[in-house]
């Protein structure tokens, strides 16, 4: 079995990280509107599911309650894909952009980094045609968070600024919880146990030595987040194993595994969520 | 009624890594969006040929007719890659459903939503699947790669049981359960009086477009 895994020399992170509690946070229908007025919206709350609505014609504001996330959607009466390119600021200047609307609208994190800018595009191949046409429609700047120098993963920690025409800000989400640091340290599991559980993972189970390669490229250790709709009281320490399998049929299929980075008390495993998350996530 | 039908795969039997969460993501989404059931084909169930023409390709074994072309939307959880959805066994095929075998919606189908890796990245899109598209409205997938989570089909059935498109439920869905260096995509087919799949909605929700001719074709993709 071992033969199966190439993993290059396991990196040291010390013995304890932080436990950050996530409280379930506070939202009442004032705190809707206000933050629906920093977008110039209005409009009648809804509640669905878990999620608080505000639409009107300018846009929507959806509140995920079990996080305190929110996305703002500014409301387009289109047909069909934009069929003309916009012409974006350089990267640099929409990263500055983007940073001034989030102080302006206070959803500004310290914890975040811009990460990425990245567009929307749309091809059209009409039959009668040759060319195929290619319209950049949206530019985005994508950020992630860091707590004590450590990545937070998941969709649950991420800031997105998506600007269209002349600079106009069209979607803004911010999928975060509100963190509590413990005074209380987690002791945690060293990589070469956290290696051993990530080997024992169903993902590589049926392969065989003869023709198949796990090929360990990095390890990280971070937290994880679960999606803004799911309840989650504390982020998840985690290592992250990155790497890829290689199979005859398949060259390289890259994965992202995580392996429970340190001991939590049955009670705080529970609060995190880490048995909802399932494969991707050995506890 | 509209029609539902999914296939996922977990066991892939040393042809690639196995993956955990497909059963869980394909059954929440077949839970959740209200229609009739008509499959739920899992691991040795799941066939390329259930999502293939008949008597195209070699081998010419397909039966789309029976399974994936006979429901409005199909939801298809696993491995997959540029050229198609990957499945465990070649009991009855060769275990790829290839795009040069499939022709969908010349019976049923509107929608086919792939949770899988790369199957509509864009370099070469229209090649590979423009012929595919013989009445189908939407497909729905990934440019890139993607991850093995349990709770994008939940959420892609929440937002069209709330009555939003099928691009947007699809966009929510992805940019809910990934990074940003995942990218989501569709590809969707136009042409014809009255078509515009662009507003299509879940039967019962919304707009549903008359099947497109497929005269002309609108790929998008943007990130998570």
């Amino acid at each position: 079995m071992t033969n199966l895994f190439l993993t290059p020399k396991l990196p040291q992170f010390g013995k304890e990280l932080s436990l950050y509690l996530t409280p379930t946070p506070k939202i009442d229908d004032k705190y809707v509107y206000k933050i629906h007025s920093t977008f110039g919206s209005g409009g009648k709350i809804e509640r669905d599911f878990d999620r608080i609505m505000l639409r009107d014609r300018i846009g929507e504001l959806e509140i995920f309650e079990a996080s305190g996330s929110l996305w703002w959607t500014k409301t387009a009466r289109v047909k069909s894909e934009p069929l003309t390119s916009i012409r974006f600021p350089d990267e640099k200047e929409a990263i500055k952009l983007a940073n001034s609307y989030l102080k302006e609208t206070k959803l500004y994190d310290n914890l975040s980094k811009p990460a990425s800018v990245s567009y929307t595009e749309t091809l059209i191949e009409k039959n009668e045609e040759k060319e195929i046409k290619i319209v950049r429609s949206r530019q985005h700047v994508n950020y992630e968070y860091f707590l004590d120098g450590l990545r937070v993963w998941g969709s649950g920690a991420k800031i997105q600024v998506s600007f269209g025409n002349r600079n106009k800000v069209t979607e803004v989400l911010k999928f975060w919880r509100n963190i509590k640091k413990e005074s209380k340290k987690l002791e945690l599991i060293s990589p070469e146990s956290a290696l051993k559980k990530f080997m024992n993972h169903e993902a590589f189970g049926d392969l065989s030595e003869e023709d198949s390669k796990v090929q360990l490229e990095n390890i990280e250790l971070g937290y994880l987040t679960l999606p803004p709709l799911e309840v989650q009281r504390c982020l998840i320490p985690v290592y992250l194993f990155k790497g890829f399998v290689s199979t005859k049929l398949m060259p390289r299929y890259e994965f992202n595994i995580f392996v429970l980075a340190a001991k939590l008390p049955p009670e705080l495993l529970k609060l995190s969520g880490a048995p909802d998350v399932g494969g991707q996530l050995v506890l | 009624m509209a029609k539902i039908g999914i296939e996922w795969v977990k066991n892939y039997h040393g042809r690639y890594a196995n993956l955990s969460n497909t059963k869980t993501q394909a059954e929440r989404f077949y839970s959740l969006l209200p229609g009739t059931r008509s499959f739920n084909w899992g691991n040795d169930l799941a066939w390329d040929q259930d999502f293939e023409e008949s008597g195209v390709g070699s081998p010419s074994t397909g039966t789309d007719s029976v399974w994936i072309d006979s429901v409005h939307i199909a939801f298809f959880s696993g491995h997959g890659g540029p050229n198609g959805p990957l499945f465990g066994v070649t009991n009855f095929d060769d275990g790829e459903a290839h795009h040069t075998e499939i022709r969908w919606g010349n019976r049923t189908l509107n929608w086919i939503a792939f949770d899988a890796c790369e199957i509509l990245r864009s370099n070469g899109v229209f090649d590979r699947w423009r012929d595919t598209l013989q009445g189908l409205h939407i497909i729905l997938g990934f440019h890139s790669t993607t991850s093995d989570e349990a709770y994008r089909g939940l959420y892609f059935a929440f937002y069209l049981i709330l009555g939003y498109t099928l691009i947007d439920a699809w966009k929510k869905a992805c940019i809910l359960t990934e990074g940003s260096n995942t990218q989501w995509a569709y590809l969707r087919a136009g042409g014809g009086a009255g078509v515009n799949t662009y507003l299509d909605h879940w039967h019962g929700r919304g707009w549903v477009s008359p099947d497109p001719t497929n005269s002309w074709r609108a790929y998008s993709k943007g990130s998570c």
